[in-house]
């Protein structure tokens, strides 16, 4: 069976910025296995290990969200179009969550307090990871725009590399 | 009540439609609309609901104007920049439109006051931008009775729908559990098309206004998938899920929750 | 001028469109079904855009009369069409 599949804008970068591509199988895993063997890296986004649909990601047998259908083993027939549609949240403002990544000699230096002492910022440290040479932060950062601009300067000039978490992205 | 001169011509064109009319005027005037999140779509959504002519609407924002907000909302200006957004917001709609009573709150929306916001409201509209609040909306909503319009992007992707309470489904129905951040390996800033949300943002004004005013087939029960790139609009069933917590057959959830740590950080 | 049993009269001379029609719909809404109203207006393409919006809004209209060198009536039944 030839079916068309429709691919979100967050996973066309692996599918070399196609919106609609082809795939063959019978039943949505088939074409789901099918779109990897074309497109490496695709099925890890659509699905757990053990094959199941990730459930922030819903797929769609032309109208139909395969969960009230057969799930991964619904079956398709040519012409059919599927639909990947990942959960998404993006509507009014910047994020303000950050991954910290501490090189060696900032490591000991109490940059978190600093920035909260010296800006107009609430810290909170929502998962850590630290050995000898790196340490990674997960961090909130709460307060006005320009405040916490001021503080992500801050940690830059002190060697730390600042990334924006972005909660709502299937990638 | 009886119309003013200045009403009359400003509502024209309402009240010529046979499905809107004096009496649906009236209806929209007498209305009250929170819209929280005074953002990308809260702009759109609130200008055209301004416009509209509803009688009051509640907007919840507690961030400022910041010079990257302008490429897409819309009715915050440079000169606005480190203001509240609710009170920049709360000035434009009053050049539009002064028979707008806009309430504003510069709240973070949270478990504790969510109730309290929406009680005296008959719709709600979802024009924010993380996970935790759209659980939270959706459940309080649910709890509440009150019919919600949502609306949500990406990049280039929009989504639109109404859930409405007692009929069902919920957004819990359409995504019960939010995608855990730990799964973001490539942390990029989060981009997004300025006119994506004028797109979906018109869209849930659209709609808060029909529910409003009780005509046409609102959005419940049908997910509309916006593709800015491709200039698509397609539509996919969007059903009661009878294993979902909180409108299913058993459901699990009886009250607010804590939003950041159903969707945050989870290992 | 009128054998009609007129329910109300609305008085829009000077008023142009699309506002005559608004005004009139406006009148037509406070009234019962099969009740009559008569409207006056002195622009003449009223006269004729009047009349087709309210059948189109399932109005029926009596009469269209010139009544003097500037003013024209227009006879409505609410909600009077089949």
């Amino acid at each position: 069976m030839s079916v068309k599949v429709r691919i979100p804008t967050p996973l066309r970068s692996l599918t070399d910025g196609k919106a609609e591509v082809d795939s063959n199988g019978s039943t949505i895993i088939e074409i789901i296995n099918d779109l990897e063997n074309n497109f490496v890296g695709i099925k890890e986004r659509i699905c757990e290990q053990n094959d199941q649909i990730r459930r922030f990601v819903n797929i769609y047998l032309n109208d139909e969200d395969i969960r009230f259908l057969d799930s991964i083993n619904s079956k398709v027939k040519d012409g059919d179009t599927i639909s990947i549609i990942p959960a998404i949240a993006g509507g009014a403002s910047e994020k303000k969550k950050f991954y910290l990544n501490y090189p060696q000699e900032a490591i000991k230096e109490p940059l978190i307090y600093l920035i909260g002492k010296n800006y107009n910022v609430i810290t909170n440290i929502r998962s850590a990871s630290i050995s000898n040479d790196i340490g990674i932060i997960a961090i909130e950062i709460e307060g006005e725009p320009q405040e916490i601009e001021k503080a992500v300067k801050f940690l830059e000039s002190k060697g730390v590399t600042v990334e924006p978490i972005v909660l709502d992205v299937v990638e | 009540m009886e119309f003013t001169e200045e009403q009359i011509r400003r509502y024209a064109r309402h009240i010529i439609l046979p499905e809107v009319g004096g009496e649906g005027q009236i209806k929209l005037l007498s209305s009250k609309v929170l819209l929280i999140g005074a953002g990308g779509l809260g702009a759109p959504c609130g200008y055209y609901l301004g416009a509209a002519g509803i009688g009051t609407l509640g907007i919840v924002d507690f961030d400022t104007v910041d010079l990257s907000n302008l490429q897409r909302q819309i009715w915050h200006g440079t000169r606005d920049v480190g203001r509240y957004k609710v009170d920049s917001a709360k000035d434009s709609i009053a050049r539009i439109n002064p028979d707008v009573n806009v309430i504003t709150y510069k709240e973070k929306i949270s478990s504790e006051n969510i109730k309290d916001l929406i009680r005296d409201y008959d719709v709600v509209i979802d024009a924010t931008d993380n996970f935790p609040t759209r659980y939270l909306i959706n459940d309080a909503c649910h709890f509440m009775r009150k019919p919600l319009v949502y609306g949500s992007l990406f990049r280039f992707d929009g989504q639109a729908t109404v859930f409405l309470p007692e009929e069902g489904p919920c957004y819990r129905c359409l995504f019960p559990t939010p995608p855990p951040p730990g799964l973001v390996p490539s942390c990029q800033e989060a981009g997004v098309l300025g006119v994506l949300p004028g797109v979906i943002g018109a869209i849930q004004a659209n709609e808060a206004i029909k529910i409003v005013l009780g005509i046409g087939q609102t959005l419940n029960g049908r997910l509309l998938i916006y593709d800015a790139l491709d200039m698509k609009f397609t539509e996919m069933k969007l059903r009661k899920d009878k294993t979902c917590p909180l409108c299913g057959e058993t459901p699990s959830v009886f009250d607010l929750i804590d939003y950041e740590d159903f969707c945050e950080f989870r290992n | 001028m009128s054998e009609y049993n007129l329910n109300s009269e609305l008085n829009i001379k000077g008023e142009i469109c699309p506002f005559t029609f608004v005004k009139s719909k406006l009148a037509l809404e406070k009234m019962k079904k099969g009740e009559i109203l008569r409207v006056i207006v002195d622009y003449e393409p009223a006269i004729r855009n009047v009349p087709r919006s309210m059948e189109e809004q399932g109005h029926k209209v009596l009469s269209i009369n010139k009544i003097n060198d500037t003013d024209y009536e227009i006879i409505v039944e609410k909600n009077g069409k089949k």
